[in-house]
């Protein structure tokens, strides 16, 4: 039995389609995040899942009842918007013990059991030190953390969390990540995550649901949707920079495959047992290779594109530099040396042909995986 | 590299700048700041909100007076030349367009001004160039200001003012309203003009990414008190205290609460219940029997599951495993303290999991637990 089922659900607003037959299976305990851009339907999903919006059809078990019909506030299920609304004048416990204070609570919940519950949260959360503070004295996470901590002190059979950290700036969001994470392990809840950050998606979910324009485009464990992705939309949706892309013929030679760089007038040599390879014989393909699988040379090495290395940007511990091959394309290169002295000249990229993709050009679907992947 | 950089010329320098503000001048802004910027240099000034980095910008335009010191450009001091004499460009986080304007006409406006003809602004090479590659297009060249989201009227505002021929070029968070995407995309474009224009930038941010992302050179400051400057490698690698090592880095540093201890005349740091030895580096630095706090970079933090990997190991439980996609992130607990390190897509752990870490002694920081001054010997 699945904790929650959904099957082809879709949802319409008048002749514009936000979901369209979407179907998935959350086991207990499961985090599935929902990893799409801006408009491809994810809170919409969520929004139906929490029963905020009428479905167009469809059904949804919870623990195999169909629960498409019962309204919000009986379906067992905690939504947490991306902005959160504390209440101003009540301090971080009143706001987390409001959920457990509703009538049909107020049995569950005695005055023991809340102040229990709501300690348990809140040392998770790392807060048991603002218990007494009002809204007003919190700093952005800290106010953050109060309000998931809201969403988590009920026990619902399922968690849905529309973009929780989105709006944190980049380094609070990266710790709040792997705490979110670690919290939703202890308490073993079951959820369902709304994000547009890959990173996100990939670190907080046991698997990871691809949507575009409301289809589910790929459904699988982190490690698939980065090196197994199904097709190029979600080969470009996942790193930063993204996945470099080119254009190029198969040809099959003695015991290996070539790609041909027309453009950049090189030559990609692999080898591969994949039958269904030969059926590209002689077509166009897109190859994808990501920007850590490139190496950069000063000298001209074989089968390796040329260009000119027109930016350095140092990250943490490594580099991202930009190479421009031809006119307005430009290569992004991730590596742990910094080219310093080959600022403005012209440079050789190796492409390691066993950590690349190979894409149908006309329907982006995924044709080849390098055998290192 | 050293002697190229000692051989070109100074364009920029401070000296000992004060700025005061409120009635009694009682918040002092920017104290005693001195430092210099080189020919054709990529100098960002990074810190927190209200450090002074952006008042330090408005006295070298001119917008805000000097309450002491000096600023040179070049030879010619110009801490009282009025802003228009100083031939900067400017671009600024809120934009301050004309609203009477199109964007092109905004764009264009510092061309007219120097009298530059209608015909010969159309033939400018560096316009056509720099509004194609901040991605302005036709219909943007046509709004008005009032048309446009915060990004682009961000990017109008940093295009007008690139297309001067200034000596020097003042960017306050010019990118801050461009979405993530798009902000990470006109990074590139800005260092890639800045390659091109071969003119000294200062760049101030909040960011460090950015800041490292573009910088030659990185000024870090602090309740208006410069911290450090260097390149981003080497801040990156030897931070002078703690509050530069925990502002630089995502993932960042990791600190422990140690104290010394003496044996056999050999010094060494315990935690809670480990003990770690300590690099040559520190000898004669340390007191025994004293607090420290250690410091040490995510990628110097060495794990393995199992005890025979390292000669020098301390045991630990796992509580965070993150799949990054490149990368994969794991969050540890070693007594009461969290330390986070970087491992390789194939290697996977699980939450609870025993794990072994090994600290690569020769990138440790100890910090002065009161000063919090880092203790490293200068290399």
């Amino acid at each position: 039995m699945y904790r929650l089922e959904v099957k082809n659900i879709s949802k319409n607003f008048g002749k514009t389609t936000a979901v369209k037959n979407l179907s998935f299976n959350c086991e207990e305990g499961e985090t599935i995040t929902l990893l799409g851009p801006t408009g491809a339907g994810k809170t919409t999903t969520l929004r139906c899942l929490a029963g905020l919006e009428e479905l167009t059809s469809g059904n949804i078990y919870l623990d195999a009842k169909n629960i498409s019909n019962i309204p919000p506030n009986h379906r067992e299920l905690a939504m947490f918007f991306e902005n959160y609304a504390l209440y101003p004048h009540m301090n971080v416990r009143e706001n987390m013990a409001y959920p457990l204070r509703a009538p049909s609570r107020r049995k569950e919940f005695n005055k023991e059991k809340l102040d229990k519950r709501i300690e348990e949260i809140a040392g998770l959360l790392q807060i048991t030190e603002l218990l007494d503070r009002k809204p007003n004295e919190l700093s952005g996470g800290q106010k953050q953390r109060t309000a998931l901590g809201r969403t988590l002190v009920r026990k619902p059979k399922v968690f849905l969390l529309d973009e929780p950290i989105a709006h944190l700036d980049a380094v609070l969001r990266h710790r709040m990540r792997g705490e979110m994470k670690s919290i939703f392990q202890k308490l073993k809840c079951t959820v369902i995550y709304v994000t547009h950050d890959y990173r996100e998606a990939l670190s907080i979910g046991d698997r990871i649901l691809v949507i575009k324009k409301g289809e589910l485009v790929q459904l699988g464990i982190a490690e698939d949707i980065w090196s197994k992705m199904n097709n190029v939309f979600v080969a470009k949706l996942a790193g930063d920079p993204p996945i470099n892309i080119f254009k190029g013929i198969l040809h099959i030679g003695e015991g290996n495959f070539k790609i041909e760089l027309k453009k950049q007038k090189t030559d990609i040599i692999f080898e591969s047992k994949k039958e269904n390879l030969k059926k590209w014989e002689e077509k166009e393909v897109l190859l994808g290779i990501r920007p850590n699988n490139i190496t950069i040379s000063s000298t001209k090495k074989p089968n390796s594109i040329n260009g000119k290395l027109s930016a350095i940007e140092a990250m943490s511990s490594s580099y991202e530099i930009t190479v421009s091959i031809s006119k307005g394309k430009m290569i992004k290169v991730k590596s742990k040396i910094n080219f310093k002295d080959l600022l403005n000249k012209q440079v050789w990229l190796s492409i390691d042909s066993e950590r690349m993709h190979l894409f149908n050009p006309q329907d982006g679907e995924s044709i080849y995986h390098g055998r290192n992947l | 590299m050293q002697k190229t950089d000692k051989k070109s010329r100074i364009k920029l320098r401070l000296k000992n700048i004060n700025k005061y503000y409120g009635e009694k001048r009682d918040i002092h802004a920017v104290k005693d700041l001195s430092f210099h910027c080189r020919d054709k240099e990529f100098v960002a000034i990074l810190g927190p909100s209200g450090c002074g980095k952006s008042s330090t910008l408005r006295m070298l335009a001119g917008l805000e007076e000097v309450n002491s010191g000096t600023i040179y450009f070049g030879d010619k001091e110009v801490t009282k030349t009025p802003p228009s004499k100083r031939n900067v460009g400017l671009a600024f986080e809120n934009y301050a367009l004309y609203p009477h304007l199109s964007v092109y006409e905004n764009i264009i406006f510092p061309l007219r001004v120097k009298g530059i003809t209608e015909g010969e602004i159309k033939k400018n090479k560096r316009l056509h160039e720099l509004i194609e590659a901040f991605k302005i297009d036709k219909s943007t060249l046509n709004s008005y200001p009032k048309a446009l989201s915060g990004g682009q009227a961000q990017l109008t505002s940093l295009v007008r003012c690139l297309i001067r021929e200034a000596d020097l070029y003042l960017l306050d968070e010019p990118l801050s309203h461009l979405d993530e995407e798009m902000r990470v995309a006109m990074r590139t474009t800005l260092k890639i003009m800045h390659n091109k224009m071969k003119k000294t930038f200062i760049y101030v941010t909040h960011d460090q990414l950015e800041a490292f992302a573009l910088a030659d050179r990185i000024i870090i400051m602090d309740f208006g008190v410069l911290q450090q400057t260097g390149s981003p490698s080497d801040i990156y690698a030897k931070p002078v205290n703690k509050f530069v090592a925990s502002f630089i880095g995502e993932p960042p540093m990791n600190f422990l609460n140690v104290r010394t201890k003496k044996e056999d005349s050999n010094l060494f740091v315990h935690g809670g219940s480990y003990k770690l030895s300590l690099s040559n580096r520190f000898k004669n630095k340390l007191k025994a029997n004293t607090k420290y706090i250690l410091g040490i970079r995510p990628e110097r933090v060495h794990v393995s599951s199992n005890k025979n990997t390292f000669s020098e190991c301390v045991m630990a439980k796992v509580n965070v495993f993150e799949n990054l996609g490149e990368i994969n992130q794991l969050t540890i607990k070693l007594d009461e303290e969290t330390i986070i390190t970087e491992v390789e897509p194939n290697i996977k752990f699980n939450q609870e999991d025993d794990i072994y870490i090994h600290f690569d002694i020769e990138y440790m920081h100890l910090f002065d637990v009161n000063t919090l001054v880092c203790l490293d010997d200068k290399l």
